[in-house]
């Protein structure tokens, strides 16, 4: 047990010291498989892993829907959605925060990606609010938590990832996102609404659409329509595997920024670099991160956490309410991927050891990156959107999303005390 | 010329990966639909998807380390002098190039070992050493963007879990 816990400082440490994680995972699972099993079985397991993690056809499924995603983001069709979600509630009070959300949750649809999803709404959803007179820290709150909603509802690279370090279904995890997704998304609206009612001066309504221009406006988002009924329906309907989900997907977003004039060699060669850069980056942390549980299995610690955890007497639904707890402490300071790249190893035996559904946990785990990723002080979508809109300070982004932070983790626990939510869906696969 | 250099390797390693990635979906659009359209599958295109991972893969490595997108926490950054931060990516990046040459050589041992079995995918019959060897290759290219990257001073901008 101590060599893992050694283990686990050392990675520390050297992050501490700026020092790459894929780099320290993947060094400290090699010298701990060094020294407690050997040298030689060090290098050729390492050896292994890389030849099988670059040899895979299933997981050719990341770079896809990481392209799919990209591609989307180039074609436009963000704006669309929003102006769609704009014509029917943009004219009530806080109405352009609520047609951010709406709009975030139907591009989360076609993308897999937090980040993407509010750097892309932030573009198109900023300045119709400024323009209305939106406070900065009410709009860009609203953008940095919608923009959460990308990973949850389907497509979800990190669902992707957890699917493939878990060996749990893709396809479910993806039908479970969809509910608590949805969930969110109204929680976060009414979380405008009460906020909206205190400083109504905070977020003024935008004008009234008639029904044909509603309808008209409608009739702009069929592109993101097709897809998600090709691809999530594909998936969900047993029609396609998540790989060959993904790749007609990539192909259809590729197809569509085509048609929409949206792509020149250079922005293609842009895209498709892009795409593959993330992709190698992942593949590091990847590899890293099979070496490292690789060495954290060898040793005694994940089986005595067990012990000690299952001597404790807590009921099954407190240990994971436990370990929802550290994830989002953790989650204030830590990147989130990482995060849950090094704890998977310890946590995931014990949750299926007590019983509880893999696709399940893996829902809560990426609640608690959503979480993560827009609580101050490190928070990536946060970040994204100061980059993005420099006039903006962070002071007036952090005020902003509190109360999302807020809405966030009322979710986890309803999603914690009602695993239902997330497995009916799934359930009906069977 | 440092600079020429870094072009050309922009260019070569991203038209490889790029390209492969292009592949990858073109080919998975074309088999899927075969299958499932046509009930006509591309002979082969599992393995191909696998080889090609590996070019996009390992390809745009150096690129990920040029642009310094691997993830790193820089929670430290703004208590240390600017002096100390130069000296600590220095070390940082000495380090980085040491582990990447490591696995460089490690890959291309590897490599080697497939060459003298001769061993081949199985449906198409494609020699899998060189794809190997290529890994050991392009870890080395990104070893030594790590080791350029340790004496020029530079201003990377953290990237935080780009993907979620």
């Amino acid at each position: 047990m101590t060599e893992a816990l050694l283990g686990f400082l050392a990675i520390f440490v050297m992050a501490l010291l700026r020092m790459p994680l894929a780099f320290s995972m993947g060094l400290v699972g090699v010298v701990g498989i060094g020294l407690t099993r050997g040298w030689m079985p060090a290098l050729a397991s390492t050896a292994q892993v890389v030849h099988e993690t670059g040899f895979a056809y299933t997981l050719s499924v990341i770079p896809l829907f990481i392209l799919m995603g990209n591609f989307v983001a180039r074609a436009g069709l963000a704006h669309e959605l929003f102006h769609a979600a704009y014509t029917f509630i943009g004219h009530r009070r806080g109405g352009l925060a609520h047609a951010t959300i709406a709009a975030c949750a139907g591009f989360g649809a076609i993308c897999g990606s937090s980040i993407a999803t509010a750097a892309t709404m932030g573009k198109v959803a900023y300045p119709s609010m400024k323009k209305l007179g939106y406070s900065d820290s009410m709009s860009t709150g609203v953008i940095a938590a919608g923009g959460t909603l990308g990973i949850m509802i389907p497509p979800s690279t990190i669902m992707v990832i957890y699917g493939i370090i878990t060996e749990t279904h893709i396809g479910k995890l993806f039908a479970a996102g969809v509910l608590p997704g949805i969930l969110t998304a109204i929680l976060m609206m009414l979380a405008v609404v009460l906020m909206t009612w205190h400083n109504p001066e905070h977020a003024p309504a935008g004008e009234k659409f008639s029904w044909s221009e509603r309808l008209e406006a409608l009739r702009g988002i069929w592109g993101v329509l097709v897809l998600v009924v090709l691809v999530l329906g594909g998936i969900y309907g047993g029609f396609f595997t998540a790989t060959e989900g993904a790749g007609m997907g990539a192909t259809g977003a590729f197809l569509f920024a085509l048609a929409r004039k949206a792509l020149s060699w250079k922005v293609l060669m842009q895209v498709l670099i892009e795409s593959a850069r993330t992709t190698a980056m992942l593949f590091t942390l990847l590899i890293a991160a099979t070496i490292f549980a690789n060495f954290v299995n060898y040793t005694s610690l994940p089986f005595e956490l067990k012990e000690w955890i299952t001597h404790l007497g807590l009921s099954p639904i407190m240990i994971v309410g436990a370990m929802m707890l550290i994830y989002v402490l953790l989650g204030t300071v830590m990147e989130e991927l990482t995060m849950v790249l090094l704890t998977i190893p310890l946590f995931f035996p014990i949750v299926v050891q007590l019983g509880f559904d893999p696709v399940w946990f893996g829902v809560l785990i990426v609640m608690v990156i959503q979480i993560g990723l827009i609580s101050p002080p490190v928070g990536m979508n946060l970040f994204v959107l100061n980059t993005l809109l420099p006039n903006v300070g962070l002071g007036a982004i952090f005020r902003g999303v509190w109360p999302m932070v807020v809405v966030l983790i009322i979710t986890l626990g309803i999603l914690l005390a009602f695993p239902g939510i997330s497995l009916w869906l799934p359930s009906m696969m069977d | 010329m440092g600079s020429k250099l870094k072009k050309l390797l922009e260019i070569l390693c991203g038209a490889l990966a790029g390209l492969a990635l292009f592949a990858i979906m073109v080919l998975t659009f074309f088999d899927v639909s075969g299958r499932k359209f046509l009930s006509q599958s591309i002979t082969g295109s599992l393995e191909l998807t696998e080889l090609l991972m590996v070019v996009v893969i390992f390809a745009a490595l150096p690129l990920v380390s040029l642009k310094g997108e691997h993830v790193v926490f820089d929670s430290l950054d703004s208590v240390l002098p600017s002096w100390a931060q130069k000296v600590q990516q220095g070390l940082i990046h000495i380090i980085c190039a040491a582990l990447m040459f490591g696995l460089a050589y490690l890959m291309w041992q590897t490599g080697n070992e497939f060459a003298a079995t001769g061993e081949t995918t199985a449906q198409l019959k494609i020699t899998k050493a060189p794809f190997i060897l290529g890994m050991g290759v392009l870890c080395g290219l990104a070893g030594l963007v790590h080791l350029a990257k340790a004496f020029v001073t530079q201003d990377d901008k953290a990237s935080e879990g780009g993907t979620l």
